[in-house]
């Protein structure tokens, strides 16, 4: 990997890098279909499809609304903002944990890392018993955590932020505790919260949280270049030409960028952004720059995957993305973890 | 051991402190009067009786039980992991007793003794499916892999608590975030029957131990099969840490932070037997806070937790 990154930066010569870009966009295209074929699926399975089966003309008819059957029309107007929550969230936890891998250079790293969903957490218990809106004081939260987690490990290097991210998440369950268990209205509308869920958010939710996901994503790819260096040790990347200081505050911001409009979005889901960068690593390689789109399509087809078996498994009722996901994620982890050592 | 003596002493104190203060106080002689058996004939000294032998009494024997166990469990993990700031917790012992527990309130609607039979059994198998798919091929793996299931139960103890009624929801809740509220007598016998085995186990290994500390080459060369006492000892760290879970709930930080205090307070060695002290002292000195204020142990634990570590992180050079 290691070799095949020196060759390219010193030496480059015309066809390989118009095979590389051909492969790349191949490959970016393939996955762009994929998302289109769940997102049809999304929209079209669920609970309601298996019992009858509508016709085509009648579908794109519900789409826009104006079906006889109102029922169907409610039915398809609630999977719409379920599938744009999906893609959303799914493209932004995918490129989220595609950076922190590469910031800590370690493959097993998660963008929870950065405390964001605790922070979050903690601020939307604070929210439900002052009464005030969720999602604001998710993204408030977010931010806040992550702040407090860099300015924290800044001068000790990634394990410090690991064990600073650790001492919040710990700190703030035990916050939460103390403020969940007085009220039992409290602990009710903060256990809905904590599973994470597609349904919470409404259009309007997603079109105002969409340009945060955008500004981040475009942070990281301005970043691309500086985590590809980074992959070859702190030092080798200096002497390459990067300012470390600002790639790490970028990078951190891309991410906490984009994991606290996730989180806001639709609670704290964990797992895609530690299994999509592996598995989008494996088709695609290691350069940055198709990397990062590659795994926000593949995070976004692979949330939608996991809503439409959630779905289809057990009607009526429906399991949750967040424990779907770690069903899944867990034995791809160790599956991956069996192949690294 | 002889700068053990003032931690000691002040566990002493501290533990007659738990007794004799608080909302519904007991002077030193009502204390001797009812400890003694003496005849009691005031009404306000069957209360204080009852407050110390039923209430004060068995939670004072539980937190310093529950904590030496803690306190143990920690350091024999972060030991065996050579990292002075692992814990237990990082395994998933913690999360698969919490996931028994809801699992066993919402199905089987276990209560008391049962439910911490449950939370026991469900960490010791959780600990065996670990190793099971892990192997025993090396120490990173395995908490690796502890890792990935402690955030698979999470997951299922999240996602259990939203599927039952609103009241064992927070019953479940209070039982998750450590508390010495159920303390009985009985409990304190069975907590201690089930620790003595592998306290005296990790006296017959604390010499080992100390030597594994010089690094695995020269304890090979000294003769110490390497691979087997740090099994060993990680095995005992998980059955001590999943009694205490079991008998009070998982308590933050205790297993954490015991071993990093122990070794401020010795001047950079590790004692098996400070880190107990440090556990169990930590553990009656949050009771006692939480007590006043009227919230659970684990609750005070990790708000004074989470300061010290990141005092910890940054102090580190």
């Amino acid at each position: 990997m290691r070799h095949l990154l020196r060759r390219q930066v010193v030496q480059v010569t015309k066809p390989t890098r118009t095979k590389i870009i051909l492969t790349h966009s191949v490959i970016l295209g393939m996955l762009a279909v994929g998302l289109s074929l769940f997102i049809v699926l999304s929209l079209f399975i669920g609970a309601r499809s298996l019992v009858d089966f509508p016709s085509i003309t009648e579908f794109f008819r519900a789409l826009q609304g104006r079906s006889e059957d109102s029922i169907l029309n409610s039915v398809v107007a609630s999977r719409i903002p379920r599938t744009i929550n999906a893609i959303i969230a799914g493209a932004g936890l995918a490129m989220a944990g595609c950076a922190i891998q590469g910031l800590t250079r370690n493959p097993l790293s998660d963008p929870g890392l950065l405390g964001v969903n605790h922070g979050a957490a903690l601020c939307v218990v604070v929210a439900i018993v002052v009464g005030l809106p969720i999602m604001p004081a998710a993204i408030v939260g977010a931010f806040l955590a992550a702040s407090l987690v860099y300015f924290l490990s800044r001068k000790q290097g990634m394990v410090g932020m690991i064990l600073v991210g650790a001492a919040l998440a710990a700190g703030s369950s035990s916050l939460i505790s103390a403020m969940v268990l007085r009220a039992n209205d409290t602990l009710d509308s903060f256990r809905v919260w904590q599973i994470g869920g597609l349904t919470r958010s409404t259009v309007e939710d997603a079109i105002t949280i969409a340009p945060l996901v955008i500004v981040g994503a475009i942070i990281l790819l301005f970043c691309a270049r500086g985590l590809d260096m980074l992959a070859l040790g702190e030092e080798m990347a200096q002497s390459l030409g990067i300012n470390l200081r600002y790639q790490r505050i970028g990078i951190i911001t891309g991410i906490t960028l984009l994991c606290a409009s996730c989180v806001a979005l639709v609670g704290p889901i964990g797992f895609i952004g530690l299994i999509v960068p592996h598995m989008v690593r494996r088709c695609v390689g290691v350069r940055h720059y198709v990397l990062i789109p590659a795994c926000a399509l593949a995070g976004a087809s692979l949330i939608l995957l996991c809503d439409i078996c959630g779905r289809i498994i057990a009607p009526p009722s429906e399991i949750p993305v967040g424990l779907s996901l770690a069903l899944i994620g867990v034995p791809i982890f160790l599956y991956q973890l069996r192949r690294m050592k | 051991m002889k700068k053990l003596i003032p931690l000691s002493l002040a566990i002493v104190i501290l533990s007659f402190a738990y007794l004799l203060l608080g909302r519904f106080h007991v002077s030193f002689m009502d204390f001797i009067r009812i400890m003694s058996n003496a005849e009691i004939t005031e009404s306000y000294m069957r209360t204080a009786r009852f407050v110390i032998q039923e209430e004060r009494l068995p939670r004072l024997c539980i937190g310093l039980l529950a904590g030496l166990s803690l306190g143990l469990g920690g350091t024999c993990f972060q030991l065996m992991l050579r990292n002075p700031l692992a814990s237990p917790d990082v395994v998933g012992i913690s999360a698969a007793a919490s996931v028994t527990v809801v699992l066993s309130m919402a199905v089987w609607g276990l209560t008391g003794l049962w439910l911490s039979g449950a939370a026991f059994i469900g960490a010791l198998c959780a600990t065996m499916l670990i190793i099971a798919i892990a192997g025993f091929r090396s120490m990173s793996h395995f908490v690796l892999t502890g890792v990935a299931f402690s955030a698979l139960f999470v997951a299922l103890t999240h996602y259990l608590l939203t599927r039952i009624n609103i009241y064992k929801a927070a019953s479940a809740s209070i039982w998750l975030t450590g508390s010495l509220g159920q303390a009985t007598w009985l409990r304190v016998i069975i907590l201690l029957c089930l620790i003595i085995a592998p306290i005296i186990c990790l006296c017959i290994l604390a010499r080992p131990v100390h030597h594994l500390a010089l690094g695995d080459e020269l304890a090979q060369g000294l003769g110490i099969r390497v691979k087997h006492v740090r099994w060993a000892v990680i095995i005992l760290g998980v059955v001590l840490t999943s009694s205490a879970v079991a008998a009070t709930g998982p308590i933050s930080f205790v297993g954490f932070m015991a071993g990093p205090v122990t070794r401020l307070m010795l001047g950079g060695r590790d004692s098996f037997m400070g880190s107990a002290l440090v556990g169990a002292f930590l553990v009656i000195a949050a009771d006692f806070i939480g007590r006043e204020i009227g919230l659970p142990v684990g609750v005070i634990t990790g708000i004074i937790g989470m300061p010290i570590l990141l005092y910890f992180v940054v102090k580190r050079p």
